[in-house]
C-alpha cells in the first residue's frame, strides 16, 4: 500500500476520525438531557469530506465513463440527471 | 395493414349473453349472471388473445383491438366489485368478489401491457454476468429467513395484547365469522391483513409460530427487494451491503417476528420505489402498471403505509419538476397507466373509506397530533407554542436511531434503534445523499430515499402520537439500511483515491459483518432474554399460559389482576381460550370460602399490588401449593399462583 493523493488521505482522516469520534460522543449522551453539539459537528465535518471528495471526483472522472466498469465496482455510480436512468429495458446493471 | 376481427365480435357478445343466462340459471341472481358473462368472455379473450398465433386465425385479430375489450371487461368487473360490496353483508362469501377484483386487475394489466412472443434469453451469459451476485443475494436471503423464523414461538417470547387480537380476528377469518377483505377491523386496520395472516393458522393451527410465519415471509422478502432497490440506485454492491445490513437489522426482525402488518411497510414502499425507478428507466408499461398497483395496495396495510403513495408523488414531483417538458413527454402514457392501475386495485378500499369515513380513518385520526387535540393540550400545560412543542419533536424524531429510546411498547429497546458505529454512519449517509439531492442537486437518484427518510420520520414520529413508537417507523428500517451501506461506499471510494493498493473487499466485507455481529448480538444475546418488549400484563398472561395450559378444568382459575389487567386481556383469550376464570375484582376483605365449589380445583393468581389477598384465600382454602412465577432475566415477580386441589 502507498499514498496515491495526500489531500483524499487528509480527508479519509476527517471522515474516520468524525466518525469515531462523534459516533462515541452519541453514545455517551444517550439519557443525558443536553445535545451533544460536538459530535454533530464533527459528523457534519466528515460528511462535508464526503461531499468534497464526490466534487472532485466528479471533476476528475471523464464524463464517459462506461456503465460496465461501475458494475464491477471498479468507480462510482454515476451523478445522473433523471433522463440518466432512460436505460434500455434490457439493462443489466441491476444484477437479478 | 392489419385485418378487421370479424371473428370476434360475435364470439364475445355470444360468449358474454352465455354466461349472463348461464349465471342467472345457475345462482338465480343478475349480479351473479354478469359475473359469470365476464368470466366466460375473459376466458374467450385470452384464447383469442393468443389468435395472431392460432393458423385459422391468424391475421384476424389484433391486440390494438382485443386491449379494448380488455378494459372493458376490467370495467365491468371492478363495477361488479363495487356494486357487491355495497349489498353485500360483512360476514358474507366474498369469493367471487375477490377473483373478479384480481381478474379486474390481471386484465388491466394484459390491456396495457399486451404478451409478446417470448424472447430466448441467454441464460448461459446471464449467469456468468449475475452468478455470483444471485448466489449471494441467495445466500444473505436464506440467512434472513433462519434469523426471522428460528424459534419463532419463543422469540420475542411476549405475546402483546395487539399481536394477540390480530391473532383472535385472523381466526374469526378462519371460522367464516369475517368474510370481507375490503374492509376495516380493529383499530381500523384493513382486514386484508388478517386475511394474509390467517393462513399460518390454517397451515399450522392456532400457535404463536403460526401466527408469526407469514409476518416473517415477509420481512424476509424486503431483503431481495432491498438488493434490487439499492444497487438500482447505486450498484450491486451497495444492494447487496443494504441487503446484509437490513436482514441482520434487529429492529426489522423483531417487527419481522410479529404478528402485526407493520412489517409489510417498508416492502410496499421498496416495491413501489423498485417499480418507479424500472418504469423511469424502461419506459415498461407494466413497471408503470404495477408502480400504481403497489401504491394502492399499500392501502391494505398498515395505516402508517399511506405515505407510500404520498412518497410516490413526491418522488415524482421531483423528477416532474426538474425537467417539466421532458418528463410528460416520455412518461405521460406511463403516468396514466400507473394512475388507472392505482384505482382499479384501491377502488374497494376507496369506497370502503368513502362509506365509512369515521372507521377508516379512526387511526389516523387518534394519532395524529393535530386532529387529536394533543399538540394544543401539551403546548397549553407547557406553556410555550405549538411551534415550540412541534420543533421539539423534530429533534426527538430525528435521533431516535441515535439517542433516544423509543417509547412504544412493541419493542421496548432500552437504547436507540442503531448502535453507535452504525448510527454515526447512517447519520453521515443521510446528510451526503441529503445534502446532495436537496442543495447541490446532484445524485437525483438518491431523493426518493431522502424523501422517504424524512417524510417517514415526519409523519411516523413528528405527527403521530403522545411518544415516538417504532412500529410508527419500521418503515425506515430499509432507507436506514441504505444510508449505512451509502456511507460505507463513499468512505470505501474516498479511501480507494487517497490510499494505493487497499484490500478494498475485505475492508467492506470486515465492516459489513462487524455491523450484523453487533446487531444481532443486541437482539438475540441482550434484548431477547429479557423479555423487553409487549408490556407487563401480556408479559404475565405469556408465561402464565404454558403453567395452566392442560390443567383446567377441572381447575378453575381465580384472577387478582385489577385493575390493573384482567382475565380477558387478548393475550390469554388466544393462548387459553377455553379456560374457565373469573376475574375478582374487588379486594378480599375475609375469606372467600364459598368461592369453590365441591370436587373442582383452583388456580388462585395473583399479581403484585394483590399478593397480600393470598392470605385470605390460604385461610379459605387451606394445604394448596404456592407457585411464585419470575422473570429470570430481570428478577421481577410477575405472578404468585396458589394451586387448591379437587376436595
Amino acid at each position: 500500500m502507498k499514498i496515491r493523493n495526500w489531500f483524499a488521505l487528509d480527508l479519509l482522516a476527517i471522515v474516520l476520525g468524525g466518525l469515531a469520534i462523534g459516533g462515541w460522543l452519541i453514545w455517551s449522551a444517550i439519557g443525558e438531557s443536553s445535545l451533544p453539539g460536538e459530535a454533530f459537528m464533527l459528523l457534519g465535518l466528515a460528511v462535508l469530506a464526503l461531499l468534497i471528495d464526490a466534487r472532485n471526483e466528479e471533476r476528475a472522472q471523464a464524463p464517459s465513463e462506461s456503465v460496465d466498469a461501475l458494475e464491477q465496482g471498479k468507480g462510482e455510480a454515476p451523478t445522473c440527471s433523471p433522463s440518466a436512468f432512460d436505460r434500455p429495458a434490457d439493462s443489466t446493471r441491476t444484477g437479478p | 395493414m392489419q385485418k378487421r376481427f370479424p371473428l370476434i365480435i360475435p364470439l364475445f357478445l355470444f360468449a358474454f349473453v352465455f354466461g349472463a343466462l348461464l349465471g342467472r340459471r345457475w345462482k338465480g341472481d343478475l349480479a351473479d349472471g354478469v359475473l359469470t358473462a365476464v368470466a366466460l368472455a375473459t376466458i374467450i379473450l385470452i384464447i383469442i388473445s393468443y389468435g395472431e398465433r392460432l393458423r385459422p386465425w391468424r391475421g384476424q385479430v389484433s391486440w390494438y383491438h382485443a386491449r379494448g375489450f380488455a378494459f372493458a371487461i376490467a370495467g365491468l368487473l371492478l363495477g361488479y366489485v363495487l356494486q357487491q360490496q355495497l349489498v353485500l353483508g360483512g360476514n358474507q362469501d366474498r369469493t367471487a368478489v375477490v377473483a373478479a377484483w384480481v381478474m379486474a386487475f390481471g386484465l388491466y394489466a394484459l390491456g396495457v401491457a399486451p404478451p409478446r412472443r417470448p424472447t430466448r434469453p441467454d441464460w448461459r451469459a446471464w449467469w456468468q454476468v449475475h452468478g455470483r451476485t444471485t448466489l449471494v443475494l441467495a445466500a444473505i436471503t436464506v440467512i434472513a429467513l433462519v434469523l426471522r423464523v428460528a424459534q419463532l414461538g419463543e422469540i420475542p417470547f411476549t405475546l402483546d395484547g395487539d399481536e394477540a387480537n390480530f391473532a383472535l380476528e385472523s381466526l374469526g377469518v378462519l371460522r367464516g365469522q369475517m368474510r370481507d377483505p375490503f374492509a376495516v377491523a380493529l383499530h381500523s386496520q384493513p382486514t386484508m391483513s388478517l386475511f394474509y395472516s390467517s393462513w399460518g393458522i390454517s397451515l399450522l393451527g392456532p400457535t404463536l409460530a403460526a401466527i408469526r410465519l407469514p409476518w416473517a415471509i415477509l420481512g424476509t422478502l424486503t431483503i431481495p427487494v432491498a438488493f434490487w432497490l439499492a444497487a438500482r440506485i447505486k450498484g450491486p454492491i451497495v444492494g447487496l451491503i443494504t441487503a446484509v445490513l437490513l436482514a441482520t437489522y434487529h429492529f426489522h426482525i423483531q417487527f419481522s417476528r410479529h404478528n402485526l402488518n407493520n412489517i409489510g411497510d417498508p416492502l410496499w414502499a421498496g416495491l413501489a420505489l423498485l417499480f418507479f425507478y424500472r418504469a423511469l428507466a424502461r419506459h415498461s408499461r407494466l413497471d408503470w402498471a404495477f408502480f400504481g398497483a403497489v401504491n394502492a395496495w399499500a392501502l391494505y396495510g398498515y395505516t402508517g403505509a399511506r405515505l407510500i403513495p404520498v412518497l410516490s408523488l413526491i418522488a415524482l414531483g421531483y423528477y416532474a419538476l426538474s425537467d417539466y417538458t421532458r418528463f410528460w413527454q416520455q412518461h405521460r402514457l406511463g403516468l396514466l397507466i400507473a394512475l388507472g392501475a392505482f384505482i382499479v386495485v384501491a377502488a374497494p378500499i376507496l369506497e370502503y373509506g368513502l362509506r365509512f369515513p369515521n372507521d377508516f380513518n379512526d387511526r389516523v385520526r387518534i394519532t395524529d397530533i393535530f386532529e387529536s387535540g394533543w399538540l394544543l393540550r401539551v403546548a397549553a400545560v407547557r406553556g410555550t407554542s405549538a411551534l415550540d412543542v412541534l420543533l421539539d419533536r423534530f429533534r426527538l424524531g430525528l435521533l431516535v436511531f441515535n439517542l433516544y429510546p423509543e417509547g412504544g411498547g412493541f419493542y421496548g429497546l432500552p437504547q436507540p434503534l442503531l448502535d453507535p458505529f452504525a448510527g454515526a454512519l447512517f447519520l453521515v449517509g443521510l446528510g451526503f445523499a441529503t445534502v446532495r439531492t436537496l442543495i447541490l442537486r446532484k445524485d437525483p437518484q438518491l431523493f426518493p430515499m431522502v424523501a422517504w427518510w424524512w417524510s417517514g420520520i415526519i409523519t411516523g414520529a413528528v405527527f403521530s402520537g403522545a411518544e415516538i413508537q417504532s412500529q410508527r417507523l419500521i418503515t425506515l428500517a430499509l432507507p436506514v439500511c441504505f444510508f449505512i451501506a451509502l456511507a460505507l461506499w463513499q468512505i470505501l471510494q474516498l479511501a480507494r483515491r487517497a490510499v494505493a493498493g487497499l484490500p478494498q473487499r475485505e475492508l467492506l466485507t470486515a465492516g459489513v459483518i462487524l455491523l450484523s455481529v453487533s446487531s444481532l448480538y443486541i437482539y438475540f444475546v441482550d434484548y431477547t432474554p429479557r423479555h423487553l418488549g409487549g408490556g407487563i400484563a401480556a408479559e404475565t398472561m405469556t408465561t402464565l399460559a404454558p403453567i395452566l395450559k392442560g390443567r383446567t378444568p377441572p381447575y378453575h382459575v381465580y384472577f387478582f389482576g385489577a385493575p390493573r389487567f384482567t382475565w380477558n386481556f387478548p393475550t390469554m383469550q388466544f393462548l387459553l381460550p377455553n379456560a374457565q376464570a373469573t376475574d375478582i375484582v374487588q379486594p378480599l376483605t375475609a375469606p372467600p370460602t364459598d368461592l369453590l365449589p365441591p370436587g373442582q380445583g383452583a388456580f388462585f393468581i395473583f399479581i403484585p399490588g394483590r399478593v397480600d389477598e393470598l392470605r385470605l384465600v390460604r385461610r379459605a382454602f387451606p394445604g394448596g401449593e404456592v407457585q411464585e412465577v419470575f422473570n429470570s432475566a430481570r428478577q421481577e415477580e410477575l405472578a404468585v399462583i396458589y394451586t387448591v386441589p379437587p376436595r
